[in-house]
């Protein structure tokens, strides 16, 4: 069954909890730029916004690519940058529609899910992050909704397009 | 050096020279004060002398951040900011969340203390390693919103946070009050205005940096740990649900909420700002969580249509009790309306919302003609010219030019009676507890160096009503049997011990509605989260004996700047009993304070009668001989 974080826009607080347990989960620092989970914040208009790769099946990252560096893990489930391939160029993360990649030190980086145990979950009190199996039109509709919230917000607002 | 360090990372921007410089305090200063409030207070001490003005070049503004900030630490996301009040005339501390602390720590730094005097006005950017002194021509005027708008445009890229100031800032408002983030304030003491007379709109910060952790699995298992007690923790729950305003409703049916300045304990229609009551009704949407905090008690609320139109972040409990309940106004827009002002236009809700009472009341009983509204219908629950009022106080526009110096001038200016129901002491209006229902609170207030409010100390455990409260108040009183709210017994145990975990909450910056109010962090899981963060052993004993350190240096600053300082209360609410409900008859009579006062000074070691700190006192605690001029102010 395949399992995606599923963001739940309503609950998001704009914490950060989950960008520290991200950037500290595998160093003994916490820092932005290391984190694959990242938080768009617009108190103006009172929202908050997850931004990490979902896992989602349309996964425009993978044609985008010119080197075929992402590619599925031996389980076949999640989605990995395969680092000796990736060239650095940014393409992938240019289509994710969730602004889920990143680029750090020349390779594109992406939540790689904590094998299956994500931690960002785990310090995500409020629930807004949530670790759930695709099996229902409505976590599918769920995430469409994310995507059409960032697409809105990108149009009216500077901050969402960098 | 990066944020791993113990040392401290200063910059002190002096706006008259425009000169920055940066300095590295030694690691003594982490032992003995551990950063934030507690680094604020050595460096505001030695960094000023007694008579200074508060809006001169010499007061000094220091932001401090801890050093659990940066790291996810359940609450872990505030600054203190210290300064000369020009609401007192005394110490001030207030503190704030939102993501500024967060920012700032990133970027590297653990304090940036601001002195002298700008002839223009400008804002200051902080870019990592890299501070700028900008023109802030452009939006000088403009508020909070608006100014965040301009510089972050400005600046461009993302991951910005501002501390601001509103147009009561530049006006120079005696409670004009600091904004982070747009929507939190450190609001109290005027602190707002402090940058104003600087000239100092903004300091924006970023930071690309990383903080350090020193054991990064026991960290993560202690703030997993902290994470299932919220799931159990009733006042948690509140807190995630509604904010503080849950508490409204509770209060209000239990008569113990401060209506009409403090003259009755209930009001009709109150639940119209209570908690459930903005949920249900949608006026109250989602968290607006300061960083790392999981409890997320500051919300984001709306008024859909109508004049009173809008969006901003709260609203807080104390503002709705002071510019709603405190005026009968229970118009829930209006009050919205109102805390969008105060959070845009930069003024402390308390304060704001002790004036305006002051005003009705003294027109009320002929002591200022009513036309002095111009206009306005000055009489108790028009909400329409409590919202009226809030611009001209901010703009001191009319009467507001007035109100805008709080109720102490106010009431020395009209004269009469006036000052009796000034409810203010040592110039800062109180917060919107009652305190002749509770005692410990009481002689929280009378002691805070601020003046009479609940920042200092929260000794909610007097009030038992959770089982975390009720445990801790057994523990602190060595017995069972728990006496009520409004016994003066054991209270002057249980102030010592919030005033020390609150100043050690503020130094570290978590926040004091999780290690005290709450109780959810408790002083063992604080030393194990220091032991794992930054690889520190300290026991419980050694972190509360630096709190006690904290609490004895801002008296020393108190008692330099005014030996005839006194720790009191407000005159109304020391001869004015409550008048209705299961409390009535209650009061903070003298005599009862003063019994109070002297088992807390025996406690604390200072003199019983004067409540000066003693010389072997500031020795036992290590002041003598760290702080400079310390030693000249203790009596001989």
């Amino acid at each position: 069954m395949n399992k995606t974080l599923l963001v739940d826009l309503t609950k998001c607080t704009g914490c950060e909890a989950c960008v520290d347990a991200c950037s500290g989960r595998m160093t003994s620092q916490y820092s932005d730029r290391q984190s694959k989970v990242q938080i768009r914040k617009d108190e103006l208009r009172t929202v908050f916004i997850p931004l990490l790769c979902e896992n989602c099946a349309q996964h425009p990252c993978v044609e985008a690519c010119p080197v075929e560096a992402i590619r599925y893990n031996e389980r076949k489930d999640i989605l990995e940058v395969v680092d000796a391939d990736c060239t650095g160029c940014g393409a992938c993360a240019e289509v994710c529609p969730y602004q889920g990649i990143v680029v750090i030190s020349e390779k594109a980086q992406k939540c790689d899910l904590c094998e299956g145990d994500p931690l960002c979950v785990k310090f995500c009190y409020p629930g807004a992050i949530r670790w759930v199996e695709v099996d229902s039109d409505s976590v599918l509709a769920d995430l469409r909704s994310k995507t059409r919230k960032l697409e809105e917000l990108r149009g009216e607002h500077e901050i969402w397009k960098s | 050096m990066r944020s791993g360090s113990l040392e401290f990372k200063i910059a002190k921007i002096n706006l008259s020279k425009r000169s920055v410089d940066v300095e590295v305090s030694p690691r003594s200063d982490f032992d003995l004060y551990l950063g934030g409030r507690g680094l604020n207070a050595k460096l505001l001490f030695e960094g000023q002398t007694a008579g200074v003005d508060p809006f001169g070049p010499d007061n000094l503004i220091i932001f401090g951040t801890g050093k659990l900030v940066g790291m996810p630490a359940p609450t872990a996301g505030q600054v203190t900011i210290t300064s000369k009040s020009p609401a007192t005339g005394l110490y001030f501390k207030a503190n704030t969340g939102g993501a500024w602390a967060r920012c700032l720590r990133r970027a590297g730094w653990d304090a940036v203390v601001v002195s002298g005097v700008s002839e223009e006005p400008v804002f200051v950017v902080i870019d990592d390693e890299t501070i700028q002194i900008r023109d802030a021509s452009p939006v000088w005027g403009k508020t909070v919103r608006e100014t965040d708008a301009h510089i972050k445009n400005e600046l461009g890229g993302t991951g910005w946070d501002l501390a601001s100031i509103g147009p009561a800032g530049e006006n120079l408002v005696r409670f004009a009050c600091v904004m982070t983030s747009l929507y939190h304030a450190a609001g109290r003491g005027g602190l707002g205005a402090v940058m104003g007379s600087k000239k100092l709109k903004a300091i924006a910060v970023r930071g690309s940096g990383e903080t350090f952790v020193a054991d990064r699995k026991s960290f993560q298992d202690e703030v997993l740990s902290i994470l299932a007690k919220i799931e159990k923790s009733v006042k948690a729950k509140l807190y995630v649900d509604y904010g503080t305003a849950a508490t409204i409703e509770m209060a209000n049916e239990g008569y113990s909420l401060p209506v009409m300045n403090f003259r009755k304990n209930r009001l009709e229609g109150g639940h119209r700002l209570g908690g459930t009551y903005l949920v249900e009704k949608g006026y109250m949407t989602n968290g607006a969580a300061c960083s790392a905090c999981p409890l997320a008690c500051h919300k984001f609320h709306q008024v859909k249509e109508g004049p009173y139109k809008g969006v901003s972040g709260g609203p807080e409990y104390e503002t709705l009790a002071a510019l709603g309940i405190g005026c009968c106004v229970t118009d829930t827009e209006a009050v919205l309306k109102g805390n969008e002002l105060c959070n845009d236009l930069g003024l402390d809700t308390i304060s704001a919302g002790g004036v305006i009472q002051w005003l009705l009341e003294s027109v009320e009983r002929g002591v200022v003609p009513p036309e002095i509204g111009e206009g306005l219908n000055l009489s108790w629950g028009d909400g329409a010219a409590m919202v009226e009022l809030l611009k001209r106080i901010a703009y001191r526009q009319g009467v507001g030019d007035l109100l805008a110096e709080g109720t102490k001038r106010l009431s020395e200016k009209f004269g009469g009676d006036s000052w009796k129901w000034a409810v203010q002491a040592n110039g800062l209006e109180q917060s919107r507890v009652d305190i002749r229902v509770a005692k410990a609170y009481a002689l929280a207030f009378a002691v805070n160096p601020r003046g009479p409010d609940h920042l200092h100390a929260q000794p909610m455990t007097e009030f038992a009503r959770f089982p975390e409260a009720v445990e801790l108040f057994k523990q602190l009183l060595g017995k069972e049997e728990l006496p009520p709210a409004t016994s003066t017994e054991g209270k002057p145990e249980l102030v010592r011990w919030h005033e020390d975990v609150f100043a050690v909450t503020d130094a570290l910056g978590i926040c004091s509605f999780a290690t005290t109010s709450s109780y959810i962090v408790s002083v063992s899981s604080i030393c194990r989260l220091i032991k794992a963060g930054l690889g520190v052993n300290l026991n419980e004993q050694q972190l509360l004996n630096i709190g006690r350190r904290i609490v004895v240096l801002e008296r020393m600053f108190n008692l330099r700047e005014n030996p005839e300082r006194m720790d009191t209360l407000p005159f109304r609410l020391m001869k004015e009993p409550i008048s209705e409900g299961p409390h009535k008859g209650q009061v903070n009579s003298e005599s009862e304070l003063r019994d109070m006062l002297r088992k807390y000074y025996r406690l604390q070691g200072y003199d019983p009668e004067t409540g000066q700190p003693t010389r072997e006192v500031l020795s036992s605690l290590g002041l003598i001989p760290d702080v400079k001029g310390i030693e000249d102010v203790v009596a001989t």
